[in-house]
């Protein structure tokens, strides 16, 4: 996947105030948990 | 194993897994997802209703004693003598263990250090904060460096100071790859940091087993935000320059009206 061009583009776009700010983050494993700890819910 | 309670309730449904030496295995799940029940069939606490438990290779209902003499124990509940003191429980534990005088002082020196209980050291059990109970309950489990070590949620109770200490020590430990870990948390951060491999458990199975990084590319993904789009902009332009250098990107819902948001699935 190509993150650095993403990064490098959107930098540039934030240089020239195209857009003000942007953040790139990735699910964390507490997210993960979330997901699959609603499955234990629905079964109980 | 398996684990069926005379009501008919299945705390454990055909939960099966190995952790190689030198490897940490973190069991997740929520409250009632069977972790402790796991846990506690594993330290034959508890008898399981159906399957094989092998520790170092051996049969844990056969060979029990063979097994547990190269344990560590770190369960849920803090056991301790109220009365003896925070020295006297890692001395008994160190001579059960079967430490020399000399291999025990040095232990307890270096456990004190590690787990942050130095100034505590002449303490009665009876005395200690929550906290500090917990860090000696983990420091009495990891005397003597046992091939095998047991964690029941260690680090409940500890401050992050406190935690982050208690993290140090499990890498420590685990250096030498001479031991094997089985660790049950509700701290995602402590999975994410000290396990090799994790496994979470729902409704007592396996949702999902794996390292970290498998379990994230099987539920995880990127997001990118973009905050705010100024005037004179679309956010259509900035969903076509995105697509342009990565076509996984797909829009997804703004979380504010002048930003937009991506989804990029592993």
């Amino acid at each position: 996947m190509n993150f650095s061009g993403v990064f490098q583009m959107l930098e540039e776009m934030k240089a020239t105030k195209q857009i003000k700010d942007f953040s790139i983050y990735t699910t964390t494993l507490e997210q993960i948990f979330i997901k699959l700890a609603k499955l234990q819910r629905k079964h109980e | 194993m398996q684990k069926i309670y005379p009501n008919g309730f299945k705390a454990l449904d055909d939960l099966t897994f190995g952790v190689e030496r030198g490897q940490i295995f973190c069991l997740l799940g929520p409250n009632g997802a069977g972790k402790t029940t796991a846990f506690e069939i594993l330290t034959s606490k508890i008898p399981k209703t159906s399957g094989t438990v092998k520790l170092e290779g051996k049969e844990l209902s056969r060979e029990l004693y063979d097994v547990f003499n190269e344990t560590g124990i770190c369960p849920q509940s803090n056991t301790l003598w109220e009365s003896l003191t925070v020295e006297e429980h890692l001395r008994i534990y160190g001579h059960i263990k079967g430490l020399s005088q000399n291999e025990a002082d040095e232990a307890i020196e270096y456990l004190l250090e590690a787990i942050g209980l130095v100034e505590y050291r002449d303490r009665p059990a009876e005395n200690l904060s929550g906290g500090n109970k917990r860090k000696l309950c983990v420091g009495i489990s990891m005397i003597g460096a046992p091939k095998l070590m047991f964690m029941d949620e260690p680090s409940t109770g500890m401050d992050p100071l406190a935690r982050n200490k208690l993290w140090n020590l499990i890498k420590n430990v685990m250096k030498g790859k001479r031991g094997t870990m089985v660790l049950t948390t509700h701290y995602m951060q402590e999975a994410e940091l000290v396990g090799n491999k994790l496994g979470m458990l729902i409704n007592g199975r396996f949702a999902i087993m794996g390292t970290l990084g498998e379990l994230k590319k099987k539920f995880g993904e990127y997001t990118i935000a973009v905050h705010e789009i100024e005037n004179g902009f679309s956010s259509l332009q900035i969903e076509i320059l995105i697509q342009s250098v990565l076509s996984r990107a797909k829009r997804h819902m703004a979380p504010e009206e002048k930003g937009i948001v991506f989804k990029v699935f592993f």
